[in-house]
């Protein structure tokens, strides 16, 4: 298991291209975790900065620690090795400061518009002693603010029920996580990293949530204790889970009053980025099946919806449909107006809650993650991945799909390895995105579903 | 393809064969209004290339006794000029795939392509003769034969006789730019669609007198013919290419409906989009347009300002402004319209100024320098604009030279340095603004000194 997570660590990171350098290891000479909250029981929680948690006899420990259920090593995994801990830091950096002047702004480390996702940015007053935005993306961005909870935990007396009733978060439920995650890696009503930010020259947004959580990496082990003390969800349920509530948030920014473009111009961040990026000497139009456009219109990315609509075919044909009608209408209504586009969004929007239903309840089993599976090979093979945030979310979930089925042992040791060999292949042809070839991309899926047979 | 620099050279050094016997004649500019309707919108019956180019007329191997014209056109354009090969080219490998691209079953069945790729007339108005595979042919540009070859073949024959029977006129420099421009830029009737370009089609790109050398003429501007025509000068015929073009530009962007959430994407500076995603370094957004955000290709603007500077400089500043104020407006639809309303005063008061002045000796110089001054000033250069100006340089450099007004060997430097000038424009994915304009500034301080 950790080999595999090895593996699709290294290969993700091939295509999302944030290989994160190692960083010097630092040991922050905290003092053992504050003990006690910093305030009463009816004012809001607080959040009391990574030194808190990263006591070296807490989360802060140079190596595993002997008998815990825990490695309490997570700080210095954060630390060397998750780009969320550099998340303030890339804001004082080279790029950060090009990207903060072309917005027109000072200083990236004190725009909000920035700390929104680059730190947990907090009000100053639910901000503890010891608390620090130059943190990054720490603990309690993801865990939550810890006042209300760390005492109990730090004795051990609470029941992992008993912390999360004191707001600590649930972040092992996908659900939950694909929330938590989606708010800075698409958006939510707070933020959004529209067009105008890429312009500036913010890097273009993907994220698969089961993917992400790997390439994080986790910083946690799964082992007999952790599965007692926690639900530990399917590589197919975090991957489902997160295509519908990325599919469902995308529409939610879309349709609303905040993002959604009100001038002459739409918000290209709703577009496809390689619709229009392209070198003029490649025109690189062709059919899609599900959307009917003719050439020379920029398209509305929806890779989010294509794997739910592979995912369907193969668990709810008649969902499948709905999303069928719902996206090529969605794509039809782009070419005729702003007004049409609404309704076909908000059409959308109400197939996705079916969606969302119908993932959020079921089990996935072994049969129909395979089904699934060969649905999402299949639409490579036959060409819809041509625009690459759709081939990057379908290489990620054939990934996370694969991976569930190696648990599953549903393949012997060779094929194995065929199969990780072959992905491998389809992770490089998305290596550089300026230079991608949706018929390599293509074919090289048509040889994975021979080596998936 | 932008005109080759050899290209634009051989045109040069052939104008200075002539050079003597060009006059800078004060030529009748027709205002915009009296453009007589273009030939393939006329309701009248179209001959066909047979009945010009026959052995007996245009299509003569031997040079006629005491003849005005050559009478050998035909095969000038049938063995020189792109536009005999405008119906062929519908049926290439390329035509074929844009015409599927588009959902056509054949391109050369749609009006859509042969609006521009043939004489497109209905079949009504088409002689026994006509046909039309002859793609763009002599009554495309010269008006439906039935019109005025009667009074044409007569021996006493005049020029104006044969323009007011309807022949076009396209020796004058406003006529001739809604003629080549209703192709090479779109008009009213036949516009340039980025749905188009989507499908593969090149990317529409004109100099009017660049081209015009290009096609190439077939006629020879002696001086029989200028006894015969008023000649128009380089100039005039450069103006009057950008300023039809601007306000083509101008209409259509209010005009164009675009594919639903977006405007016409035609009208926009392609690069806007078309680069690396990465590369937002290498060129800064205009003036007035945010991160991320869309300009118009304003090219016709860009260069306009500089024939402002020479023909009406109280407008230059103005028109520079409203074109600033143009990008920065875009967004926002009534505030557009009211700027492009502006704009095209503007282009109209500087068409008139234009069309009443008496070129001087050094308006072409005057001009050279005035277009480098413009670039300088724009924060990014847009990448059209640039190429724009490399044509345009070319294209002055040459008639200056024709008409002595710079030594051959400041000519000779003038167009090595505008070698560099083209190689800046050469590949539109290397395009920098910053390369070109170290170039266009070498290119200037050898025109200045």
């Amino acid at each position: 298991m950790r080999c595999r997570q090895a593996f699709r660590l290294a290969a993700a990171r091939q295509v999302i291209g944030r290989g994160v350098g190692i960083a010097l290891v630092v040991l922050l000479a905290g003092r053992p975790g504050v003990l006690r909250a910093e305030e009463g029981p009816a004012s809001p929680p607080k959040y009391l900065g990574v030194v808190t948690c990263a006591g070296s006899t807490c989360h802060g420990a140079g190596h595993p620690v002997g008998d815990a259920r825990i490695t309490q090593t997570e700080f210095l995994s954060w630390h060397r090795e998750d780009a969320h801990a550099k998340a303030y830091r890339v804001l004082i950096e080279d790029n950060g400061q090009r990207i903060a002047q072309k917005l027109g702004l000072a200083n990236a480390a004190n725009a909000p518009e920035c700390l929104s996702c680059h730190a947990t940015f907090v009000p100053a007053e639910l901000r503890g002693k010891r608390f620090q935005l130059s943190d990054g993306v720490g603990c309690e961005s993801c865990h939550g603010p810890a006042s209300k909870w760390l005492g109990q935990h730090v004795t051990g007396e609470a029941s992992r029920e008993d912390n999360i009733k004191a707001g600590m978060i649930r972040t092992e439920e996908p659900v939950v996580r694909a929330a938590l995650c989606l708010a800075c890696h698409l958006g939510n009503q707070d933020k959004f990293a529209n067009h105008r930010l890429m312009g500036a020259g913010h890097p273009r947004l993907s994220f698969e949530l089961d993917t992400y959580t790997l390439l994080q990496p986790a910083h946690y082990r799964v082992d007999a204790d952790y599965r007692e003390r926690k639900q530990l969800a399917s590589h197919v349920r975090v991957w489902a889970v997160g295509q519908s509530a990325a599919a469902t948030r995308t529409f939610e920014l879309f349709t609303s009053d905040k993002w959604a473009s009100k001038s002459a111009l739409p918000e290209f961040a709703f577009f496809d980025c390689h619709a229009c990026h392209h070198a003029l000497t490649e025109p690189r139009w062709a059919p899609r099946a599900t959307t009917g456009l003719p050439p020379g219109v920029p398209r509305i990315n929806d890779a989010h919806v294509l794997m739910l609509l592979y995912m369907t075919k193969a668990s709810a044909p008649a969902l499948a449909e709905q999303l069928h009608k719902a996206l090529w209408d969605l794509h039809q209504a782009s070419t005729q107006s702003r007004e049409a586009t609404l309704t076909a969004a908000e059409a959308m929007q109400g197939v996705l809650k079916q969606v969302q239903d119908h993932v959020r309840g079921h089990d996935f089993s072994n049969d129909e993650t395979r089904a699934i599976l060969d649905s999402l090979v299949k639409g490579g093979s036959t060409g819809e991945y041509r625009d690459f945030a759709a081939a990057e979310q379908a290489i990620m979930g054939v990934h996370a799909l694969v991976d569930t089925l190696t648990d599953g042992k549903r393949w012997n040791t060779t094929q194995g390895s065929a199969i990780a060999a072959q992905i491998k292949v389809l992770y490089g042809v998305l290596a550089e995105q300026n230079t991608y070839q949706p018929a390599h991309f293509s074919r090289e899926m048509q040889t994975l579903a021979a080596v998936l047979k | 393809m932008t005109p080759k620099k050899s290209a634009l050279k051989r045109i040069a050094r052939e104008c200075g064969a002539f050079s003597l016997l060009v006059l800078l004649a004060a030529l009748p500019v027709r205002a915009d209004e009296n453009i007589p309707s273009l030939p393939v919108d006329r309701d009248a019956r179209f001959l066909g290339v047979e009945t010009c180019g026959s052995s007996l007329c245009h299509g003569s191997r031997e040079p006629w006794r005491n003849a005005t014209v050559s009478m050998k056109e035909r095969f000038i354009w049938q063995e020189h000029d792109q536009h005999a090969q405008a119906f062929a080219s519908l049926s290439s490998d390329a035509g074929r795939a844009i015409a599927a691209k588009l959902g056509l079953a054949d391109a050369t069945q749609a009006p859509q392509c042969l609006s521009c790729h043939s004489t497109d007339v209905p079949l009504a108005q088409r002689g026994p003769k006509f046909s039309l595979d002859e793609g763009v042919g002599c009554e495309s540009c010269h008006g439906p034969g039935s019109q005025f070859l009667a009074t044409h073949v007569q021996p006493t024959a005049q020029h104006a006789g044969n323009v007011a029977a309807g022949l076009y006129p396209t020796n004058e420099p406003a006529p001739r730019a809604a003629l080549c421009l209703s192709c090479h830029e779109g008009d009213d009737k036949r516009q340039r669609s980025h749905a188009l370009y989507g499908a593969g089609h090149p990317r529409l790109r004109f100099e009017l007198d660049t081209y015009g050398a290009q096609q190439p003429y077939h006629f020879v501007a002696d001086a029989d013919y200028r006894r015969r025509k008023p000649m128009a000068s380089h100039l005039q015929l450069w103006a009057a290419g950008q300023l039809r073009a601007a306000a083509q530009l101008l209409t259509h962007v209010k005009q164009a409906h675009g594919q639903g959430l977006f405007p016409e994407l035609a009208n926009y500076d392609c690069l806007n989009c078309h680069r690396p995603i990465g590369s937002d370094g290498e060129q800064p957004p205009r003036a007035g347009v945010a991160p991320g955000g869309l300009s118009l290709n304003d090219a016709p603007l860009v260069v306009l300002r500089a024939l402002a500077r020479v023909a009406a400089p109280d407008e230059a500043g103005r028109l520079r402004a409203d074109s600033h104020e143009l990008q920065g407006a875009l967004s926002d639809t009534a505030h557009r319209d009211r700027v492009l309303e502006k704009l095209k005063l503007r282009v109209a008061t500087l068409a008139k100024a234009m069309a009443s002045r008496r070129e001087q000796r050094s308006d072409l110089q005057a001009v050279l320098t005035a277009l480098v001054a413009e670039a300088r000033i724009e924060q990014a250069l847009a990448f059209a604009a640039a190429e724009s100006i490399a044509m345009s340089a070319a294209t002055l450099l040459a008639a200056d030279y024709e008409q002595h007004g710079l030594s051959a060997e400041r000519y000779q430097r003038a167009n090595q340095a505008l070698d560099s000038v083209y190689a800046a424009v050469g590949d539109e994915r290397r395009y920098r603004a910053k390369t070109f304009m170290v170039a266009l500034n070498q290119f200037a301080a050898v025109v200045a000194k």
